[in-house]
């Protein structure tokens, strides 16, 4: 059996983290702005919650906050464009896995979701993109607690 | 800049594989058609950089931002035809 040396990080929220390689996602063309941050680690912020640290292995000052959206978005339905699941060589939505990332205004104490560029994973092979909903009415900056849940 | 003067109908090939046609023009807009292979991205600019300032506005949050989002029963509740799973 051989054995998978885990990543070491120094991240600045987090301190000193180790990554199993398995545990990370790969975004091949990294996110929107941040080009050159491909390989991420995906950290529970709570046991059951929906929310979830996306935390840079390559740049340990980089980290998105981000959440499933369905508990605060119950109607959310994506439609991902052919081209990106063939990117992602996404089957089936079984594999999939599909995050929002987080914006907080400490000032004013809002919370938004950007349900325009969500973040899908292949569970399976561990490759994720952000996409761009083209076309469809889900807003940048949905705010949590605004709608009943 | 590379400009090119083109009228309704022609197109432009890029790179071999990626066909962008004036379809018409009328007033100040213009329609364009654009064929590419699939793994090529194609997006407005302007919801790009939209997606491009959330993104650098969301990577700001701090650990102790969690706390202002009040916690919640995950949602059992998904559309049906969307069976996404939780990452982890």
């Amino acid at each position: 059996m051989s054995m998978i040396e885990p990543i070491r990080v120094a991240t600045t929220r987090f301190g000193a983290i180790e990554v199993q390689p398995e545990e990370t996602v790969v975004f091949d063309d990294g996110l929107l702005g941040f080009p050159q941050a491909r390989r991420f680690a995906l950290i529970s912020v709570d046991v059951d919650s929906d929310l979830y640290w996306l935390q840079s292995v390559d740049d340990g000052a980089l980290a998105f906050l981000t959440s499933l959206p369905w508990s605060s978005f119950p109607d959310y339905e994506p439609d991902i464009p052919d081209s990106d699941r063939e990117a992602l060589s996404l089957g089936s939505a079984d594999d999939a896995s599909v995050l929002c990332l987080l914006t907080v205004d400490r000032d004013r104490a809002v919370v938004t979701a950007n349900l325009l560029g969500p973040v899908v994973i292949n569970l399976r092979s561990r490759r994720a993109r952000q996409i761009v909903l083209h076309d469809q009415p889900w807003p940048i900056d949905a705010r949590l607690g605004a709608t009943a849940c | 800049m590379l400009i090119l003067t083109r009228k309704e109908g022609e197109s432009i090939i890029i790179a071999g594989s990626i066909r962008i046609t004036v379809l018409d023009a009328r007033g100040d807009q213009v329609r364009i058609g654009i064929e590419a292979p699939r793994d090529v991205t194609v997006h407005r600019e302007e919801i790009q950089q939209q997606i491009l300032a959330a993104n650098q506005q969301a990577a700001g949050t701090d650990r102790r931002d969690v706390d202002l989002i009040k916690p919640r029963t995950p949602s059992q509740r998904r559309p049906e035809h969307q069976r996404f799973r939780k990452p982890l």
